[in-house]
């Protein structure tokens, strides 16, 4: 919009001073963001320790289910003499 | 409004840098919010009070559109362009206050009855330019009505191009050419209306 650049009217548009906002009121606004910044910091940490804690949950309940059907396999086998007990 | 920051000073991010602060602010960083406070919160402070002709509804819708980031930053898409999506927001914040507000006064009306109509409180702005020329321009802007005030704010004083003024207004680029031509024309023919260099008359048209 070249006109528009060029215009008189716009120029002097431009050369308008803007507001400075009240310096305690900038501040207060920073604060608040960065309290809600760092909330959604701990948030997003939280949400990802639960992952992670809950992954390593179930890894223990399988290895645990693993060996007890080992050793119910082992029991099984033995019982048939399909195995040596080792004794 | 007694301070003002210096006419024609544009705090404009060139690209790579506001893509690099996208990508920051996606990831919660303060310090890339510190960056886009700093060069943006005049600048929609002075959007909202040009608008609202009020400092403290500004104060506050401000601080709401600075909110609205924080709570979205994680869904800001890669390529977003900062101060139109800021002034979007403080746009669409500043329409629903205007809403909420016609709706309280039209309760009140109800309740009391009707009254005359006050004169337009006088703007921040016009109460503070620097001088008469620029206060006469100032007079002229507060008095459009509010479709023609936004354009001229945001293409001619707050240096959106006018591409990035018609998603903050959400029409097409052809409509925002009309609109900007049409609202110039009006501040030309306000202008012209505002006599120069009689303080009586201007003092009655800003009170």
């Amino acid at each position: 919009m070249t006109e528009w650049s060029d215009d008189p009217l716009s120029v002097r548009l431009a050369r308008l001073p803007g507001a400075v906002p009240d310096e305690n009121h900038r501040a207060r606004v920073r604060a608040r963001c960065h309290a809600a910044l760092e909330r959604r910091r701990a948030r997003a940490a939280a949400t990802k320790a639960a992952a992670r804690s809950g992954w390593h949950a179930e890894l223990t309940a399988a290895a645990l289910v693993a060996i007890y059907v080992l050793a119910v396999l082992g029991d099984a086998l033995s019982a048939y003499g399909l195995i040596g007990t080792g004794g | 409004m007694s301070r003002l920051r210096p006419a024609g000073v544009l705090t404009l991010v060139d690209r790579d840098t506001e893509l690099a602060l996208v990508e920051r602010l996606r990831r919660g960083d303060t310090g890339a919010f510190d960056v886009v406070y700093d060069k943006y919160h005049a600048r929609v402070f002075s959007f909202l009070a040009r608008l609202s002709r009020r400092r403290d509804v500004a104060e506050d819708l401000a601080e709401e559109t600075w909110l609205r980031l924080v709570s979205r930053c994680g869904h800001l898409r890669a390529d977003t362009r900062l101060a139109p999506w800021l002034f979007t927001v403080a746009r669409n914040l500043y329409a629903s206050y205007c809403r909420a507000r016609l709706l309280e006064d039209s309760h009140a009306a109800n309740l009391i009855g009707l009254w005359p109509a006050g004169a337009r409180p006088r703007s921040p702005f016009e109460e503070t330019a620097a001088n008469e020329a620029d206060r006469r321009l100032e007079v002229a802007l507060a008095e459009l009505p509010a479709t023609s005030r936004e354009v001229l704010i945001l293409v001619g004083i707050e240096g959106l191009t006018p591409a990035e003024a018609a998603v903050v207004c959400g029409v097409g680029p052809e409509a925002m050419r009309q609109r900007l031509s049409r609202a110039r024309a009006q501040l030309a023919r306000r202008l012209d209306a505002i006599p120069a260099n009689r303080p009586k008359q201007l003092q009655e048209a800003l009170s």
